[in-house]
């Protein structure tokens, strides 16, 4: 440690750099993060947040919501598994007396079951023929209140905000919360359909059905996988990239101090002083920059406006510091190697 | 006479070039006495570095035996030979070699650190007696060669090692200055009673030392 702290002071500006370049790399990675998980509960939220763990789809639905189509029939066949049916679709609503459109999802739920949706201001949901529901608190965002007005603007159906959930989101759309009387005011079908049903458990179902687990449901999302393996991809690229760099980086500085190692070992520093140089080097070096990252992401996660889907929690943060503090471990093996192999007869010009 | 410091018996070093082996030493042996200081000199490339490394336990000869204050190196784990140099021999590099980021007082005290004695007191005094008082806080950066090679006999002799081996510490100085550090060395090996050894091919200092050997086609001789 005291070889490390006297160099870090005297080569402030080399390793100041080098920490620089720790800290934008770490910047990045947590940003994609953030941006990731926002991306993720934007458009799966609804889903993730909900008691289900398994849904019922029509077979063929390729675990499609909007490609599943159930029946009346259905419903009495498979009910007594205590599951509770959902429909789902996209639309776009308008406040009655402005053009201003606004899309957003609808779920019609049984407001008595597991998946009616946790209200946090006004009143819940109910299964009266009311024009009263719930929806996401996303819609504040657009200027919705409570008690305001709106109507589905292909059938002209006016609601009635009752209530508020949390941050519900449906493929980056705000969620509107319907009864499946209400429902049928919007699709007013001869036959009763709903996209799927609910269920707590697993459970086994004939050909005609298909069941999946909830994360299945939401990777396929539209958009849900592309966004987030791509998002995982650059993640990923960006650890091996800073793995590289920061191999080459110590690499060459420890090259440059070759003699100086071969110097230290010849009056009789252990290899094993000369590897926790190099380690608590690249350790401080890393801690800084993580330090540095994290409280700056932190304040700007603070100042994120609410329609940028970013979403960065205190495990994830410490999770990405401490796989980063790894990774730059990792990366000083390069130059642990040349220091455990030095001979100090370099010192004495070398044969 | 006192027992010897460091006696080497019947040293030979090969080396390996091409397909051939290269004799560098043949059976050469030596010996030095606390209070002695000896040169060992010859032309370039006839293995006088190599035999200071043998001596500093830095390399294993192919043949033959050295003590070292009682203790036959060959006898001895890699960990040992390191405890060895760093409490019994003071090492003085051709060119210094001082470490770049640590200041003359650190350079002392990292030796103390690793034989585990830090004193920073005398550290600074015997940079002080070595006319560096003014230097104690300064960068080999910002020395001197001359500067830099007594930083160098000070952190040799920190650590009060028996044996002090010099690789040409005068090689990058001029005839006065390299004169003064061979003084310095040999009154540390008087005053002191340590053994000092010192590679060099500078001819104008054989006067300040007590025993001349002369290396020549691998074979060791004494000529004074």
């Amino acid at each position: 440690m005291f070889l490390t702290i006297q160099e870090l002071r005297h080569n402030k500006l080399k390793f100041g750099a080098l920490s620089f370049i720790i800290f934008l790399i770490v910047f990045l990675v947590l940003f994609i993060t953030g941006l990731a998980a926002g991306l993720a509960n934007d458009s799966g939220a609804a889903i993730k947040n909900t008691p289900a763990t398994h849904f019922v789809l029509q077979a063929g639905s390729e675990s499609r919501l909007s490609r599943s189509a159930l029946t009346q029939s259905d419903w009495q066949a498979l009910k007594h598994q205590s599951l509770t049916p959902i429909n789902v679709t996209q639309a776009t609503i308008e406040r009655p007396k402005k053009q201003t459109k606004t899309d957003i999802a609808y779920i019609a739920v049984d407001a008595t079951s597991f998946m009616t949706p946790k209200v946090t201001q006004g009143q819940k949901l109910s299964n009266q023929a009311t024009q009263k529901v719930v929806v996401s608190s996303k819609l504040q965002a657009n200027g919705y209140q409570l008690g305001d007005t709106f109507k589905d603007s292909t059938t002209g159906q006016q609601f009635k905000i009752g209530g508020f959930s949390k941050q519900m989101a449906y493929a980056h759309t705000p969620v509107i919360y319907l009864n499946h009387h209400q429902w049928q005011t919007i699709f007013p079908t001869q036959k009763t359909t709903y996209n799927a049903f609910a269920s707590k458990r697993p459970l086994s179902v004939n050909k005609h059905y298909q069941v999946i687990s909830k994360q299945t449901l939401i990777d396929n999302i539209p958009g849900y996988s592309a966004e987030q393996s791509s998002l995982y991809l650059m993640i990923g690229f960006l650890y091996v990239i800073s793995l590289f760099v920061l191999a080459i980086f110590f690499y060459i500085i420890t090259l440059q101090k070759l003699r100086d190692f071969g110097a230290l070992k010849a009056l009789g520093t252990t290899t094993r002083y000369l590897s926790q140089h190099i380690i608590s080097e690249i350790g401080l070096l890393t801690a800084v920059a993580i330090l540095l990252a994290g409280g700056i992401i932190s304040v700007i996660a603070q100042s994120m406006p609410a329609s940028m889907p970013f979403m960065l929690t205190a495990p994830t943060i410490i999770g990405t510091s401490v796989l980063f503090l790894a990774v730059a471990i990792l990366s000083a093996l390069l130059s642990l190697i040349q220091v455990i192999r030095i001979d100090p007869i370099t010192a004495i010009g070398g044969h | 006479m006192s027992a010897p410091i460091l006696t080497l018996e019947h040293i030979t070093k090969d080396y390996p070039d091409g397909d051939q082996i290269n004799h560098i030493l043949k059976d050469v042996s030596f010996t030095i006495q606390p209070g002695e200081f000896s040169a060992i000199v010859g032309p370039s490339g006839v293995g006088k570095s190599t035999l200071l490394t043998i001596m500093g336990a830095l390399l294993q000869p192919t043949a033959g035996r050295v003590t070292l204050a009682g203790q036959e190196l060959a006898t001895l784990n890699r960990n040992r030979q390191t405890q060895i140099r760093r409490e019994s021999i003071g090492f003085i590099f051709q060119s210094s070699e001082l470490i770049p980021y640590l200041t003359v007082t650190q350079q002392l005290t990292f030796s103390q650190k690793i034989a585990r004695h830090r004193d920073q007191s005398a550290a600074e005094q015997l940079l002080t007696q070595l006319g560096l008082g003014h230097r104690l806080h300064s960068y080999p950066a910002m020395l001197s060669g001359g500067e830099k090679q007594r930083v160098a006999i000070a952190r040799a002799l920190i650590n009060q090692p028996a044996l002090i081996l010099a690789d040409e510490p005068t090689a990058s100085l001029d005839a006065q200055r390299g004169r003064e550090i061979v003084h310095l060395i040999r009154d540390a090996v008087h005053e002191q009673k340590r053994a000092a050894v010192m590679v060099t091919h500078d001819e104008r200092v054989l006067d300040l030392v007590d025993h001349v050997w002369r290396i020549e086609d691998g074979q060791l001789r004494q000529t004074t």
